[in-house]
């Protein structure tokens, strides 16, 4: 394990904004951390790293105590934090290299190294520019780059893509799928359940301090679905095929109306290949075909009663 | 080693801001102008085309009117050259026609008074016209603390010649224009007070705050390096002022230009310290920074930043003593006039045990309230 904490539980006065809670990472493994605004999933981290003071808890990284050996272990973690940290009277450049300092790097590693993360993040035709001349993604690009030129061996993405455009959204996501296939360790925290279902290996939903659920994506989505349904139009209808649909193994009902129809299938059947082979076979033709899996959009929603975005509007 | 790049990139991102640049480089420089040629009728500004100016004239408002005559003074034509509308409308089409530069109202309705309105493009000009509407600003703050502190005319001490001023018996005296230029010289590093208070929380501002804390850095290289970087930022803001003030506008600092320096290091250390204190002290950035630059302007009126010391009431002269800008500025007097030698000893030492007990209270609470 890269990470383990233990109980772990962080007060501001009367609230209780991360109420005991217990997970661990391994290497290699993306972990997700989602939940509303206002879960707790900043001050989970913020405490977990050192930042801030823990009420109570264990935290182990790198198999070392973080009360006993802290500054030892922050040399190897590299934080992106959710408020974009660069100083905009520096360039691009020189906020990657003062920070590359703070962690002891100097010369020409710290050049080469500075060099590599800005063309990482997509930044470096624009390294020689200040910063308070970016765009709201390139000053997130940036805030990415400054945590990554120390190589550390946890990288925490705390909210990376709020407030951007499309585009360097679609750039830092593509980015952190290049670090997932390099081997990276990331906690990576969204209230964007598409990112979190997109990126990460193992997802732990939190709301009002605590982890309500945990697992991978597909454990937690069985966790919620019963059954899945398939809606299927055809450009005719034939009677012969309804009736072999209904035989097929794991389907659990089919139903008509018009040129249209649905399907029910045990959950976590993977059925659709031979649905649509079936269809293939009758000679129809497809017109269209929805299938619906549940997301963890429906698995938060099912747990709290409350929908994601509902909460990140209203906070 | 990691509080010295803490330092130098302090420094390398305060002396790149416009603001800072304009505040502490452009105004003192301007001031400098303004209050040496206004009590000195012998200097001369060459090379310098006016900067046409339009003043709204709508109206008897007081501080209008009196911004009104400080335009209208011989000294400010050199360099202004103001000409006054009675609309606003007027005013702009003639800005936009082109025909001057900038156009200053003063709104009679709500709090930051005076609005000045420039064209783009021309940053020279631009700062001129700045500098002179700070200048008066200023000067009308300090009038105003004059008034408070029981100070009785005004005007006339305000444009008092200075001649009177002497230093040692061979009668070796400053110009109207070398005084000012230590006095806004020493204004300007006690203006390092308010970068000391954003010391700290300017981390917070930017965010920047918890990459320091996530980095593996003990506190104090933190507040060292801060603490360091302001004092060097201030140190370049005086190299700038004392270069440019000697040789265009043939300020006489002295032989010994290493030692004014290092009484501007000395200032700049105390500067930044009661920054910091007080900021740590009265917990909040921002209250401490408008306390603080009110106190500047006492202080440097009380250190004779205006009025010379010799103009002052008996009760004004003593207060002089509680300001470091006073002791600075006789140090300097001292050094460059050939004055006592015990005097510039003791104001020194004053200065440094004031800073070191600031810096060493700061550093504990700050450590306190970091944690
Ligand atoms: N510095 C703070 N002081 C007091 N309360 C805070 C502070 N930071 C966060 N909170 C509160 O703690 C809770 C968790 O906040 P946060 O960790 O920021 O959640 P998230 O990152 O999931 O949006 C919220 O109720 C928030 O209002
Ligand atoms: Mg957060």
């Amino acid at each position: 394990m890269i990470l383990e904490v233990k109980n772990l539980i962080k007060r501001y006065g009367d609230t209780l904004a991360v109420d005991n809670i217990s997970f661990s990472i391994k290497e290699g493994e993306i972990f997700g951390l989602l939940g509303p605004n206002g879960a707790g999933k900043t001050t989970a981290i913020d405490t977990v790293i050192g930042i801030r003071d823990a009420d109570k808890g264990e935290i182990n990284i790198f198999g070392k105590d973080m009360k006993k050996h802290a500054s030892e272990i922050k040399k190897y973690i590299g934080i992106v934090p959710q408020d974009i940290a660069i100083y905009p009277d520096l360039t691009a450049y020189e906020n990657v290299e003062f920070f590359g300092r703070l962690y002891d790097l100097k010369g020409s590693l710290l050049k080469a190294r500075v060099e590599e993360v800005l063309e990482f993040t997509g930044l470096l035709d624009q390294k020689k520019q200040f910063v308070r001349n970016f765009s709201g993604g390139m000053k997130r690009r940036l805030n990415i780059a400054c945590a990554l030129v120390h190589r550390p061996k946890l990288i925490i993405m705390d909210e990376p893509t709020v407030g951007i455009d499309p585009q360097s959204r679609n750039h830092i996501i593509e980015s952190v799928k290049k670090m997932r296939n390099e081997g990276s360790t990331i906690i990576y925290t969204s209230h964007y359940m598409e990112e979190v279902e997109q990126l990460c290996s193992y997802i732990a939903i939190m709301d009002h301090g605590k982890i309500i659920a945990r697992g991978s994506k597909e454990e937690l989505k069985d966790f919620v679905t019963v059954e899945e349904k398939t809606v299927i139009t055809l450009d005719g209808i034939n009677y012969t095929l309804v009736d072999r649909i209904k035989t097929m193994d794991n389907v659990v009902d089919c139903s008509v109306e018009g040129n249209v129809i649905t399907v029910i299938s045990k959950k976590g059947t993977n059925n659709l290949n031979n649905i649509i082979q079936c269809i293939i076979d009758s000679g129809n033709q497809i017109v269209s075909l929805i299938s619906e899996k549940p997301d963890l959009e429906t698995v938060f929603l099912t747990l709290t009663g409350r929908t994601l975005r509902d909460e990140v509007t209203t906070a | 080693m990691k509080a010295l790049y803490i330092a130098y990139y302090t420094a390398l991102r305060k002396v790149r801001n416009y603001g800072n640049l304009t505040s502490m480089l452009a105004l003192p420089i301007v001031m400098i102008l303004i209050l040496g040629a206004a009590l000195d009728g012998s200097f001369q500004i060459e090379n310098i085309n006016p900067v046409k100016v339009i003043l709204v004239n709508e109206n008897e408002d007081e501080l209008l009117q009196s911004l009104n005559e400080f335009l209208k003074q011989e000294d400010i034509k050199e360099i202004i050259n103001t000409e006054t509308v009675e609309d606003f409308d007027k005013g702009m089409e003639k800005i936009k026609n082109g025909e001057a530069f900038a156009l200053v109202h003063v709104k009679t309705d709500n709090e930051g008074r005076i609005h000045v309105y420039k064209r783009s493009g021309n940053i020279f000009r631009s700062s001129v016209v700045q500098s002179v509407i700070d200048s008066f600003n200023q000067s009308a703050n300090a009038e105003y603390a004059y008034s408070m502190l029981g100070g009785n005319d005004v005007n006339t001490s305000f444009y008092d010649n200075i001649s009177e001023e002497s230093i040692n018996p061979d009668g070796k005296r400053p110009k109207a224009l070398d005084y000012y230029a230590m006095t806004m010289l020493i204004m300007t590093m006690m203006y390092g007070t308010t970068y000391g208070a954003f010391s700290m929380a300017e981390e917070q501002f930017y965010r920047t705050e918890i990459r320091l804390k996530s980095a593996s850095l003990h506190f104090h290289e933190i507040f060292i390096g801060k603490v360091a970087g302001i004092i060097l930022t201030l140190v370049i803001d005086a190299s700038v002022i004392i270069l440019f003030t000697k040789y265009v506008y043939d300020v006489n600092w002295g032989d010994n230009i290493p030692f004014i320096m290092f009484t501007c290091i000395t200032l700049a250390v105390l500067a930044t310290s009661l920054g910091v204190a007080t900021s740590m002290i009265i917990g909040n950035e921002n209250k401490a920074h408008a306390l603080l630059s009110t106190m500047v302007q006492v202080l440097t009126f009380l250190g004779g930043g205006y009025v010379p010391y010799h103009s002052m009431s008996s009760v004004m002269k003593k207060l002089s003593f509680l300001s470091p800008n006073y002791l600075g500025l006789r140090i300097m007097l001292n050094a460059i006039y050939d004055g006592s030698q015990s005097q510039i000893r003791n104001y020194m030492a004053i200065l440094w045990i004031a800073s070191l007990s600031l810096l060493v209270i700061s550093a504990f609470r700050g450590r306190r309230s970091l944690a």
